[in-house]
């Protein structure tokens, strides 16, 4: 990963600052203002419109908090999916231009005002109205308090496993309105397809990759007549995978 | 083609020759009810009868758009800022000379004023207090008594989370058809949801879908089943609204007036979002007591999103430092929706080519084919002010 200088000297401040905090933070600096849950479309209760895109990906419970840390106001949405794959699926369409120092074993996006990270079916947002580096610090220190650490790994496609970088680069989608997020020449491909997982990779102009796993023959055959034949990089049982 | 291109000032005659082939689509509105959609009861809206006030209003197919770099700083919102643009767009958008005249085209002393906000995204993502107290400060200036205007939306609980308090607005009512007691619980000591105490069941939009809600659920919906209703906000307790959306994407499409209305008014709305998004958003607007009563749409843009909307996501949330005033709901939203696409265009978000290439959205399609206003970006009246 290459940072421009000055946003390596900001995320090492902030990185400093979170694991001073890690040897002397403690409890009574936490207050929690108000919890909620949420589950399954419950969550409409929540963000109404907005819970669209959560349940395409297998929203099943959300946990919010809003919380004073160290004298700083956050709140924190914890929401648990119907598999890491889809926990990556949610983060990688709301990453957006991060500060950001993640790999296949660390997903995280820190901006100005929000830390959003996944670990195994979870997926957690943190903001933080401040902006200032002690509570991009603080934001870390709430990730490791309140996001759980599972087992569960995220099944990546093959080609992204040497990357150092997939925030941002890679995309994760299983319904029209993650599709959205993505380039719209790949939403014309599947254009009538339904119940698919679809990972596009962003890589360069000449060298980005896609990869689709479909349910059923039928749809591949449809998609793979989409695609010029040059393009397709393999076709195994259902999945079609393909240069884009 | 360059945007700038895409707008047309008409002259008044030429706005009058704009609403013609709205009144003729008109003719095509059963078809919308007869397509593959799930029925709704739209035709009920359509028959009801018209008045003087139903949309589009005074000023179909204008739009004033003012701009002003200094609405945000820091983040926040600027009153006295957001206090002239609003004034300089009412006196462009009326013709008026004074601010007085201005408001008084649109409401009297003897109206009860209804103010629809949208605080669902929370704190970061809300009407802006500066917009909402500048609406506030010059009906005051237009002789209308806070006793007389109310705040709301459909959540109370979340009116107050954004600062829509009491505290904030001495003297002005701030209600919401979903409630909560002093304790935080939703029902009354009969197990009823206060909610229900709040809802018109004379006045509903039927849908044939089907809305099942667990616990959790249900107080945020109010009820369940085919039949969303009206809240009594909008039914009886006003006698005109105006309405302050944000300006906000919802995917690639965008949640701006007429979804404010669609989705504020009314309970049940869960079932709603799958199937008939764009539906609800036009067909709720075209009811009475939203058709007839809502007279003037003021957008703030001083602070919104372009992307992960309608919810708030810091990552996507973007100054615009603009208001769109229009007392034509879809005009305003047609113009809205373009400002937004382009700062998706700008801002690299991948779909933005395609969703300029679609051009009007849905929604603003059906509102036009209802009669609610022009949606055609060609034939819409954009006066636009720059600070």
């Amino acid at each position: 990963m290459t940072l421009k200088p000055k946003t390596k000297t900001k995320y090492l401040v902030i990185l400093i600052l979170f694991f001073s905090t890690k040897l002397f933070g403690g409890e009574q600096d936490l207050l929690i203002k108000k919890e909620t849950k949420f589950t399954g479309e419950g969550l409409y209760g929540f963000m109404n419109g907005g819970a669209d895109l959560y349940l395409e990906y297998g929203f099943s419970e959300l946990i919010y908090r809003e919380l004073t840390y160290r004298g700083e106001d956050f709140s924190v949405e914890l929401y648990k999916m119907r598999s890491p794959e889809d926990a990556f699926g949610i983060h990688s369409v709301l990453s957006f231009r991060c500060i950001s120092a993640d790999s296949l074993d660390r997903i995280d996006c820190l901006t100005k005002y929000q830390l959003q990270a996944v670990s195994g079916d979870y997926f957690i947002s943190v903001v933080f109205s401040a902006g200032t580096l002690n509570a991009r610090a603080g934001a870390y220190e709430i990730i490791a308090k309140y996001l759980p650490k599972s087992e569960l790994k995220i099944n990546f496609p093959d080609f992204v496993q040497q990357k150092e970088k997939v925030t941002s680069n890679l995309f994760y989608c299983s319904g029209n309105l993650g599709l959205s997020n993505l380039p719209s020449a790949i939403s014309s491909l599947m254009d009538g397809i339904s119940a698919y997982k679809l990972w596009y990779y962003k890589e360069g102009i000449s060298s980005n990759r896609c990869r689709v796993i479909f349910s059923d023959n039928q749809s591949l055959s449809i998609v793979k007549q989409r695609i010029p034949a040059s393009d397709i990089v393999y076709i195994n049982n259902l999945t079609l995978d393909f240069k884009f | 083609m360059e945007r700038r291109d895409f707008f047309k000032v008409l002259s008044a005659s030429g706005v009058g020759m704009a609403m013609a082939p709205v009144i003729k689509a008109a003719e095509s509105v059963e078809q919308i009810a007869q397509s593959d959609k799930p029925s709704t009861n739209v035709a009920d809206a359509i028959a009801a009868p018209r008045t003087k006030t139903s949309m589009p209003g005074r000023y179909p197919g204008r739009v004033v758009k003012v701009v002003d770099p200094k609405g945000v700083v820091d983040g926040v919102p600027q009153e006295e800022v957001a206090y002239d643009m609003l004034k300089k767009s009412m006196l462009l958008l009326t013709g008026e000379k004074s601010i007085k005249k201005a408001w008084r085209q649109f409401v009297s002393p003897k109206d009860v004023i209804g103010l629809k906000v949208n605080p669902v995204a929370g704190k970061l993502l809300t009407t802006s207090h500066a917009v909402t107290k500048a609406v506030i400060k010059q009906l005051e200036e237009a002789g209308i008594s806070r006793d007389k205007i109310v705040i709301w939306d459909r959540r109370e609980m979340q009116l107050h989370e954004t600062g829509y308090t009491k505290e904030n607005y001495p003297g002005i009512k701030i209600t919401g058809t979903e409630c909560q007691d002093e304790k935080g619980g939703y029902y009354n000591m009969e197990g009823k949801l206060y909610a229900e105490e709040r809802i018109d069941k004379d006045h509903f939009f039927f849908a044939d879908v089907e809305g099942e809600y667990d616990a959790y659920t249900i107080p945020f919906m109010v009820n369940g089943g085919k039949y969303s209703y009206f809240s009594k906000i909008c039914t009886q307790e006003v006698t005109k609204i105006i309405n302050l959306p944000i300006m906000k994407n919802a995917g690639g499409s965008s949640t701006l007036c007429l979804k404010n209305l669609g989705y504020g008014a009314i309970t049940n709305t869960g079932r709603l979002h799958a199937k008939l998004w764009n539906e609800t958003s036009a067909y709720v607007c075209a009811f009475p007591p939203i058709r007839d009563k809502v007279v003037l749409n003021i957008l703030d843009g001083l602070v919104g999103c372009f992307d992960g909307g309608p919810s708030a996501k810091p990552q996507f949330i973007c100054n615009y430092n603009t208001l769109l005033v229009g007392s034509d709901p879809v005009a305003v939203d047609r113009t809205g929706h373009e400002i937004i696409n382009n700062k998706r265009l700008e801002m690299g978000i991948p779909s933005a080519q395609k969703e300029k290439a679609v051009g009007t959205p849905k929604y603003v399609k059906l509102a036009e084919e209802l009669k609610l206003g022009i949606g055609d970006i060609s034939k819409i009246e954009l006066l636009e002010i720059k600070a």
